[in-house]
């Protein structure tokens, strides 16, 4: 009997979720698509935090992007995301960290404070952009001279599959001025050319608006 | 000539640096501390130009944020491993450690700073500090539901208890979580005290720490 597809809980607009279609499709890893809204019932079921993406593996459920990529990473090796030398694999966590701890939650923070009417949309947005510019300079010092492709090489790496939805998400909903990140501008454009990259996008998801 | 010693910059009450003590302490790696204040050390943005602590320099390599010092001081000194070969359970501890490190301490860090800074009265960013803290917690114990082993995963201490006791010390002594409510933290929160690693790890026990 064939192994089942793994299945991806995903909402299209999701960072998180942009972050694991774009390792899925980096491994060339087939899976099916489940879209989650967040007044899904039964979500909490896969999820007790009841955040997205979650990915089920057989009778196996992970979430939380980084422990579902790092499982990828272990079960399907190929092409690896993290490289063996210590050092650069420490620059792609510091970097998928600083992306995955101090800036997308804080936007998280303040797209629901927005939604449920606890601050207004200047508020929502200052907040973001506050985070967002903090953690973009820092990246742009962590590779000042950088001149490989992408962020720790000329292979894509784990530092980029979490750059990619967090420039993606600053330039199509909060306004961020990317030339002022003028490295990171520059890896935006390499991954755009991408097909891996490409097909993740939020607007081509199954559940992204039609118009 | 013997290598220098591993460096880890932090502060006493900081719970991302208390998890690296513990780290360092159940591996059994020596190191020197140093106490920083990012806010009024102006080299430390050479260190880590996000300018949070913990850092750690280990040689010619520097590395902030704690996920990324826990996972090199994994590779780098792999006794006493932290994390299980088992995929699953590798993911569970991965999980937990994201919970905490991503959905709930950030928002902490957020109140507090807002707080300090004039910008959320004492309850508003208690209010945060609660609610994301209640709302980590609760899907931990979810996640662990039946869960009889020694520690979170296991009869080892691993990745996801490293990040768990500082959370949850925060939250006993900081923030005024009731630990009661989460009955399967605060069985772990019990044990891990009895560990010498997690003993000396503690921010009261840190050079740093206020002496009253």
């Amino acid at each position: 009997m064939a192994a089942e597809k793994l299945v991806l809980y995903s909402a299209w607009i999701s960072s998180c979720s942009y972050r694991v279609r774009i390792a899925l499709n980096l491994k060339g890893i087939d899976y099916e698509y489940r879209a989650v809204t967040r007044s899904d019932p039964d979500y909490e079921k896969i999820n007790p935090i009841k955040y997205v993406p979650a990915l089920v593996d057989g009778d196996f459920i992970v979430s939380d992007s980084l422990a579902i990529i790092f499982y990828l990473e272990d079960k399907y090796p190929q092409p690896p995301l993290l490289p063996q030398d210590l050092k650069k694999k420490a620059l792609n966590m510091q970097i998928a960290n600083i992306v995955c701890s101090s800036i997308q939650p804080l936007q998280c923070y303040a797209v629901i404070g927005l939604a449920d009417g606890k601050m207004s949309a200047n508020e929502s947005l200052q907040i973001v952009q506050h985070y967002t510019d903090k953690g973009f300079r820092a990246i742009e010092k962590l590779l000042e001279g950088c001149d490989s492709k992408y962020a720790t090489g000329d292979e894509v790496q784990l530092a980029d599959v979490y750059l990619a939805p967090q420039i993606h998400a600053g330039i199509t909903r909060f306004q961020i001025d990317m030339s002022k990140y003028p490295i990171l501008a520059r890896f935006y454009e390499a991954y755009m050319e991408l097909p891996a990259f490409k097909v993740a996008v939020p607007e081509n998801q199954p559940d992204a608006p039609s118009s | 000539m013997a290598s220098p010693k591993p460096v880890l910059y932090g502060a006493w009450i900081s719970s991302c640096s208390h998890r690296i003590h513990i780290a360092l302490n159940l591996k059994g790696v020596d190191y020197e501390y140093k106490s920083v204040d990012p806010r009024t050390d102006p080299d430390y943005e050479k260190i880590n130009p996000m300018k949070y602590i913990p850092a750690l320099v280990d040689g010619d390599i520097v590395v902030s944020d704690s996920l990324a010092i826990a996972l090199y001081l994994e590779d780098k000194y792999p006794q006493n491993a932290l994390l299980p070969k088992d995929l699953k359970k590798k993911a569970l501890n991965l999980q937990i450690t994201n919970i905490v490190c991503s959905s709930i301490q950030p928002l902490q860090s957020y109140a507090v700073i807002g707080l300090h800074e004039g910008k959320l009265s004492p309850n508003e960013s208690l209010q945060i500090v609660q609610r994301y803290t209640d709302k980590g917690f609760k899907a931990i114990e979810k996640l662990l539901e039946g869960c009889n082993s020694k520690y979170a995963t296991g009869d080892e201490v691993q990745l996801g208890d490293v990040f768990l006791a500082p959370q949850i010390h925060a939250g006993i002594n900081r923030f005024q979580i009731d630990i009661t409510k989460y009955p399967i933290l605060a069985r772990l929160h019990d044990t891990y005290m009895e560990i010498p690693a997690f003993q000396a790890a503690l921010p009261k026990n840190q050079p740093d720490a206020p002496s009253c």
